[in-house]
Order: C-alpha cells, then sequence, then structure tokens
C-alpha cells in the first residue's frame, strides 16, 4: 500500500492519488490478521519530495486517542530518500479485541514527522480495520503435505537420553519454538498430555497445538505469550535414538492441528549425531534427504530476493534455485543450517532434480532467508547432476572464484571461503584451489563426486585486467598436472599451450572409449568493459561457458547444435579498419561469413543480424545457426572487402581458420582470437532434446593476419600483421545451453 | 465463476469486470451442495495482470466465510495456470451446512495472498449469497 501525504493540506484530508496527482484519495481499508508493507511518499503538492524532512523520522500508528497507539512503526529516511516504508502487521491484541464479532472497526492512523526538535502530525485519518476469516498467517501454511515429506529436519537435540530405552518410547516434545523465532525448551507442566499409546512405527507421532487441543496423543501449551510454531520431538527406539524429527508448526494451516504419519517424516541419523554435545549437521546428512518426496518448504529467492527467475531470459531456460531450509538451532544458539536445493524451470521432459548442501558455521546473518544471496552463494555446484543445466551453479562458481570482481558480497569469499567451498564432497571426487600466487585470482578444478572419474571440470582462471587462461588437462587431484600459470603466462594468455596438453588428455579419453564429460568454466577479466553497471544479473550468466564431451557414439544419439553470436563482431573488424587507416565503415550485413563443414567442405553461410542498420553503439550481434550433428571439423573464418572510398579501388581480402577435432589442424589465429573446434561446441545432449542448442558468443574476435595485395601488379606488396583490438564493453563470451 | 479483482482497490469493492475494466461486478448466488471451478485474475488497476501474478513463491487463498466470526466455511489453495488462478471451491461442507439455516444466508468470499517474506494481504472481500438447493 503507498500513501501520499500532501504537506500542504489539512492532515485530516491530505491523502493524494500520487505525487503528482493530488485530487484528495482515502485510506483503504486494513484487514485484521494481515501483514503488508506501507509506503509513505511525503510531497509538497508540487510534484515533489519536501526538502524540510530529508532525513526526518517517520511514525505511523494506528490506535485511538483514548488508548493511544496499537500499532506504532518508525522509519528513519536516508539522505535523498523520500519514501518511508513499513511492514504493518495488522495482529494485535487490542485490534483483535475491537474486531471481534464485528465486520469491522474504525481506528485512528496517523503519520508523523520529526526531524529535529520538530514533530509534527501529518495525517490522520479514520481507519477501518476489517474482519476476515482466511487467516493465512504465511506461505507455508498452505502448502500442501506429501507423504514422506520431511517438514523440518532437528538438526540439535539439547537433551537427548544417553541412556537408550529398552522399550520403543516417543518422548514428549522437548522445545518449542514460539512465533517469534524464539526456542523455548518445555517444561513438564508444558506438556499436558503423554503420548498415550505407543505406535508401531516411532514416525507415527502425533501432535496438537494448543490452538486446536484434543485430548490425544501430545498438547503444548502456548509459551508466555506466544502461540507454538515449532515442536521439536525425538523418538527413542530400542535401538537408540536413530530417528528425529522436527515438526514446523507454522507450515501447518491452523486447522490442521493434527499431524498424521503421512505429515511427519522422518530423517534417519546415526547415534553419534544424537549425542547430548551436538555438533552441526553433516554434509551427509542432508544427503540421505535428497529426494523429491523429502523436500518440502522450498523457498525461492534470486540475487535480488525476487522470486525465482534470477538468471532471467525465458521461463524454459531459467535454472533457478529453491532453498529447503531444513536446520534449527544447536544449543549454544549457533544456527545449524541445511538447505537442500531444487533446480526450478525444468524442461518438460527433464524430471526435477534435487541436491543438497549442506551449510555449517557460518554467520547466522548469511544464513537467513531473508538474505538468501550468501546462501546462495554457497550453493555447491559439484553435487549437480550433469543432467542439470550447469549455467546455474556454475554462475555461482565463477561468482566465488572471481573475489576480485565478484558481484556479490565480495568481501565475504576469503580463500578459506573458497576452500570451504570446494571442500564440501572432497572424498567423492576431490576438488583443487588454487590461489595464484599474491593474487586473488583462483585457478579451481574438481572431479565432480556425481561424475565419472574421468569427468573433469576445468575452471578458467582470471587475473585482474589480464587475458583468459584456460586450465586444463587434470584427471583427478590425484594426478594433478595442473599447470600453474606464471605472471607471464597469464599476462600472454597460455591458451594454446594449455589446450594442447588439455587435448591430449582427451583424445586419451576418446581412444579408452569411456564417457566422460568435461566442463570448462571460463572467466572472461576484462572487468572494465564487462560490467558497466555491475549489475549481476545483467551479465551473470554471460561470461560462462560449458563444452561437453561425449563420444562420438553417444553423440549420434542427439541432435547437436551450435550456435554462434559473434558480439561485437563489427567492432573487431572495424578497428582492424582502423588499423589499416582505412575509412568506409561498413553494414556488417555485407560482410560474408561462413562456417566450413568438413570434409566436404560446404559452406553454410546463414549469417544473420540483429539488424542491419549499422550503428558503432550499440554494435551490431549477429550469429550463425549449425547443425553440428555430422560435423567433424569446422572452421570459422571471414571475409571482407573494403575500398579507399565507397565506389572505387575495392579489393577484398580473407582469412580462414579451420579446425578438426583430431587436433591435427587446430590452429589458432596466431596465438590470438577465441576459436572453436567442433567439440567445443557440442551442446548439452545429455539434456536428451534434439532441440537444445549452445550460444557461444565471441566477445572479442581477435584478428591477425597480413594482407597480400589482389593486386597482380603489386603481388609482392605484404602487409605487416595487422591485429584487431576490439574489446568488448559487455558480454564477452557466452555458451549457452538453451532449449528452443 | 470467473473473478477478476483489482489489486490496487479496496478490497471490499476490488471484484471487477475485467483486466481493462474497473467497473465493480457482483456475485452471483452460489448454492449449497455444489462443487464449482472458480477462476481468478488479478489486474493492477492499471489494464495489467497484477505484479505476482504468476510468480512462484505466493500462495493465494479463497475462501468463503463469515468475517465477524472470523469463521471459514470452505477454502481452496488457488493455483496458477497462463495469467489466471484457479482452484474448486467446496460448497457441500458442514460448517456451510451449519450455517444455512434459511433458504439463503450471507456470505463473504475472500481471498487472500501470502507471500514468502511473511507479508499477508486480504485481496478482496466481497459479499456472496448462499441458497440452499433441491437437488442434494
Amino acid at each position: 500500500m503507498k500513501l501520499y501525504p500532501n504537506i500542504n493540506q489539512s492532515p485530516l484530508s491530505n491523502l493524494s492519488v500520487s505525487i503528482d496527482n493530488t485530487q484528495s484519495t482515502s485510506l483503504l481499508p486494513f484487514f485484521y490478521k494481515d501483514k503488508l508493507t506501507l509506503e509513505v511518499y511525503l510531497h509538497d503538492g508540487e510534484g515533489s519530495f519536501p526538502n524540510a524532512y530529508s532525513e526526518a523520522e517517520i511514525k505511523v500508528a494506528f490506535g485511538d486517542t483514548a488508548n493511544g497507539h496499537t500499532i506504532l512503526e518508525t522509519y528513519q529516511l536516508l539522505p535523498n530518500e523520500t519514501k518511508a516504508t513499513f511492514t504493518l502487521n495488522i495482529d494485535t491484541a487490542e485490534i483483535e479485541l475491537i474486531t471481534r464479532e464485528k465486520l469491522s472497526s474504525t481506528l485512528k492512523f496517523e503519520i508523523q514527522v520529526t526531524k529535529g526538535n520538530i514533530t509534527k502530525t501529518l495525517s490522520q485519518f479514520d481507519s477501518i480495520i476489517r474482519n476476515q476469516f482466511l487467516n493465512i498467517d504465511a506461505v507455508a501454511d498452505v502448502v500442501p503435505f506429501a507423504p514422506g515429506q520431511v517438514l523440518a529436519i532437528l538438526a540439535v537435540i539439547p537433551s537427548v537420553p544417553s541412556e537408550v530405552s529398552s522399550n520403543t518410547t516417543p518422548t514428549a516434545p522437548s522445545n518449542v519454538v514460539t512465533a517469534t523465532g524464539e526456542t523455548v525448551p518445555l517444561a513438564p507442566s508444558d506438556v499436558t498430555s503423554a503420548y498415550e499409546s505407543v505406535p508401531e512405527n516411532p514416525s507415527d507421532l502425533i501432535a496438537e497445538i494448543v490452538t486446536a487441543p484434543l485430548a490425544v496423543d501430545w498438547v503444548i501449551s502456548q509459551k508466555g505469550a506466544e502461540p507454538v510454531t515449532e515442536v521439536l520431538a525425538t523418538v527413542l527406539t530400542s535401538t537408540g535414538p536413530t530417528e528425529v524429527t522436527a515438526i514446523d508448526l507454522s507450515t501447518i494451516a491452523p486447522r490442521m492441528a493434527r499431524f498424521s504419519s503421512a505429515d511427519i517424516g522422518t530423517i534417519p541419523l546415526e547415534p553419534s549425531e544424537l549425542a547430548v554435545d551436538v555438533s552441526p549437521l553433516k554434509p551427509q546428512d542432508i544427503e540421505t534427504a535428497r529426494s523429491p518426496a523429502e523436500i518440502s518448504d522450498l523457498i525461492v529467492y534470486d540475487y535480488a530476493n525476487r522470486p525465482a527467475g534470477w538468471l532471467g531470459g525465458q521461463p524454459s531456460n531459467i535454472r533457478s534455485i529453491e532453498l529447503f531450509k531444513a536446520g534449527g538451532e544447536d544449543g549454544s544458539g549457533k544456527p545449524t543450517e541445511i538447505y537442500a536445493v531444487k533446480s526450478l524451470s525444468r524442461t518438460p521432459n527433464e524430471p526435477e532434480q534435487y541436491f543438497g548442501k549442506a551449510i555449517t558455521e557460518v554467520d547466522a546473518e548469511q544464513l537467513t532467508p531473508s538474505n538468501p544471496t550468501s546462501v546462495t552463494s554457497y550453493y555447491n555446484p559439484f553435487t549437480v547432476d550433469q543432467s542439470i543445466d550447469p549455467i546455474t551453479p556454475f554462475t555461482k562458481v565463477i561468482n566465488v572464484y572471481d573475489p576480485n570482481y565478484g558481484f556479490y558480497e565480495e568481501s565475504k569469499y576469503s580463500g578459506d571461503a573458497l576452500m570451504n567451498f570446494l571442500s564440501y564432497g572432497r572424498s567423492t571426487g576431490g576438488r583443487y584451489l588454487e590461489q595464484v600466487a599474491g593474487n586473488n585470482n583462483y585457478l579451481a578444478y574438481a572431479n565432480t563426486g556425481n561424475m565419472d572419474d574421468d569427468e573433469i571440470i576445468f575452471i578458467h582462471a582470471s587475473r585482474n585486467d589480464e587475458k583468459l587462461y584456460y586450465a586444463g588437462n587434470i584427471e583427478g587431484y590425484h594426478t594433478t598436472e595442473w599447470q600453474n600459470p606464471t605472471d607471464a603466462d597469464l599476462r600472454t594468455n597460455t591458451f594454446n599451450t594449455d589446450f594442447s596438453a588439455y587435448k591430449t588428455f582427451y583424445n586419451a579419453k576418446i581412444a579408452s572409449g569411456k564417457k566422460h564429460n568435461v566442463y570448462i568454466l571460463a572467466h572472461q577479466p576484462w572487468n572494465d568493459y564487462r560490467f558497466p553497471s555491475r549489475d549481476a544479473n545483467l551479465t551473470f550468466q554471460k561470461h560462462l561457458a560449458k563444452c561437453v564431451y561425449h563420444d562420438a557414439d553417444r553423440l549420434s544419439d542427439y541432435g547437436c547444435y551450435a550456435k554462434i553470436i559473434p558480439y561485437y563482431w563489427t567492432w573487431a573488424v572495424q578497428s582492424t579498419f582502423t588499423n589499416l587507416n582505412h575509412y568506409g565503415w561498413r553494414n556488417i550485413s555485407e560482410w560474408q561469413t561462413s562456417i566450413m563443414d568438413y570434409p566436404t567442405n560446404t559452406s553454410h553461410s546463414s549469417f544473420a543480424l540483429d539488424s542491419t542498420s549499422y550503428s558503432p553503439s550499440p554494435p551490431q550481434k549477429g550469429y550463425w545457426e549449425y547443425d553440428l550433428s555430422n560435423a567433424s571439423w569446422l572452421g570459422l573464418g571471414i571475409e571482407w572487402s573494403w575500398g579507399l572510398n565507397a565506389n572505387a579501388n575495392r579489393t577484398t581480402g580473407s582469412f580462414r581458420q579451420e579446425y578438426s577435432s583430431d587436433g591435427t589442424d587446430a590452429g589458432y589465429i596466431t596465438g590470438y582470437g577465441y576459436v572453436m573446434s567442433k567439440e567445443k561446441m557440442q551442446v548439452l545432449p545429455q539434456l536428451g532434446h534434439p532441440n537444445h542448442y549452445a550460444l557461444l558468443g565471441i566477445d572479442k574476435l581477435w584478428v591477425r593476419y597480413k594482407y597480400v595485395s589482389s593486386d597482380p601488379n603489386h603481388a609482392d606488396v605484404v602487409g605487416p600483421w595487422v591485429e584487431s583490438e576490439g574489446r568488448m564493453p559487455t558480454n564477452p563470451y557466452q555458451l549457452i545451453s538453451r532449449s528452443i | 465463476m470467473n473473478l477478476v479483482i483489482n489489486t490496487s482497490a479496496d478490497p471490499t469493492n476490488s471484484l471487477v469486470v475485467g483486466l481493462a475494466d474497473n467497473n465493480t461486478a457482483t456475485l452471483d448466488p452460489i448454492f449449497f451442495g455444489d462443487v464449482i471451478n472458480v477462476t481468478a485474475i488479478f489486474s493492477n488497476g492499471l489494464g495489467d495482470y497484477a505484479d505476482f501474478s504468476g510468480r512462484t513463491n505466493n500462495v493465494i487463498k479463497i475462501g468463503l466465510g463469515n468475517p465477524k466470526t472470523r469463521s471459514e466455511f470452505s477454502s481452496a489453495i488457488m493455483s496458477f495456470s497462463v495469467n489466471k488462478y484457479e482452484s474448486q471451491l467446496n460448497i457441500d461442507t458442514t460448517d456451510l451446512d451449519n450455517y444455512l439455516t434459511a433458504d439463503t444466508a450471507d456470505l463473504f468470499l475472500e481471498i487472500q495472498i501470502s507471500y514468502s517474506n511473511q507479508n499477508c494481504v486480504t485481496l478482496c472481500q466481497v459479499p456472496i449469497t448462499i441458497r440452499e438447493q433441491i437437488i442434494a
């Protein structure tokens, strides 16, 4: 709800329609039990915020003149801030009382401003408070359950008896969590009814909350003024305290006071984890809960705390994350959180995937759902099933691995944090993190636990403003041949050398006949050009690359498409012209491009442009789309023509680089540029849908060539090496799987 | 039952004719014993869909009840489907049966949305008449 009080009108009737529209309006009714955000915009009636109230303290309140306020919220305006934001919880005892047995009641609503020694009541209106009946207190209230769902996982049981009961005896709930979030131990007197019948299955617990007490099983008293929202219970069996159940009553609609066994899931834990001195849950605990049926209370966030979809794009492209908070608090008050992660927005043919990550010993503030950024940043990509689109997790990796240019919370990711991040699942795969000497850039690779042993992740090392560096040729960390780049390497771009090493390795793997995937993560380090706004959402997925390598036989099962987007292609070429001291900038649509299909050398030129009208800013974009299903060889080239003026003396030149997958002619444009061999374009065939393809954006095409005159009279004229100098202001390089 | 709710309007008067038509609409009576399909579109009052429409982390609940006594007689969670929310509303509940002591009774139809940030807002609360029926 937004209010626009005009400070120059009577406080009794000064609500405007908007800052720009001073027509008077009235206050909408409020509803008992609602909780809403109220935004107050002061204005002077002339479309402006009154500067006299800059940095003022603004209060809003409900109440009456006889009894004072029943709701009072305060907001301190920051410099240059013109909006005061309040959260109003229309749920006080007074409001409950005045609306009881009524359709509505009336209170005064007041807005007051304090600036220095001056306090002024800006507005005072009658406000209708209506009664209601739906009373949805939280999203979770209405999340439907399914049998076997885990409502919560109890991480810590403060008082598990050291002795194991000889009988199968459920104990009474030990703690409650009140609506304020406080965990309060239950006194014996709080439990007014013991568990009367011993169920055969310990999970057949039934709990009752005080809002609808029934004479069965457990009845948990209210703790003070706060209703109970959570009951923590332990179950002792004849084999020891092997099962723990936490019941989050906040996830139950008020009338669903009774839980059946179908409502309550249990997570088997090792007895050692139920020690009195409880330690945080270990990653494997959540691993045991990794199935769709065990995920319940899902929370979806993006980096801007918006609903799912933070990767942008079409829904079918989105691989967002749901976080499942499944933790509690341990006895020391240190939060012990567990988040299970579920991928969202999968394509229709794909099953949903779940994977988990335990997060322990982190700052509480980092892990609250209200601060999901930090949570998602801890997301471990290496647990991702390979059928899951890698963009999402890899984005996280990049985010973490680039502390200098990380988009969020950069300062939080020290080297230790990164190491911790990578340490998860070390036993299943092995990963490696190395800090380039003295620099906050990291090299890392990982053999994921979910992959075969010979599936490898290469992670690009970035170094401030230096050039790309590709690391590779690592077979697990057991036989690491990590090619530590030297400063000189990083400065001079050792792509060729490293990639060749990788290729040797890869070809060996091909020969072995095994299936294997290789992921390459690349990070574009030209920071100054890349992030004009440093808004992560803008560039998030655009500097990632994934190349999936498969056996030829597997590839044959799927169509394989590549779409190449040479972003800012024109810029690079135009720079070439500039260097040649030529003029006559040409419309990109006139440029001829081709992708060659070896061995037939059939040219498939289907170059298209987003726009045919040339403009140096923004640069033109174009793309090829090419079916690589049967391609074993790929070339990337460019042909051009130019003239000293628009109509005469035109000459042409060309260059073409061609590459094959066997590496025999895998040349590079004299060490510059970005070239693609066929296998790098193979696209997520495991997605199982022929309409998946990859986008590979070329941020910067480094072109180096010599010009030889085509004039037979000057055939001996050989020009100097010419290199384009185009740099990409944004979006340097991308290979994005997507569905069409 | 097709509903269009103007989310920028007074919730007691938010039932409107169409997405781009903010003229007030009224509800036809409902009949006890029926189970009806309900479709709701939420507009922003400016001819477009409300911001929350289609978002995944909110829950919209519709119900019949009596606000005075805070009695909910029937309710359902609405699910999103292409710019609209749908649910089935059971008008055959025991609570409704008990409430309906004459040929007709006055009820309220209420729609609430709850967000993941725990905010919970009543979007619509309008009167509706329930009638007794002959064919059980």
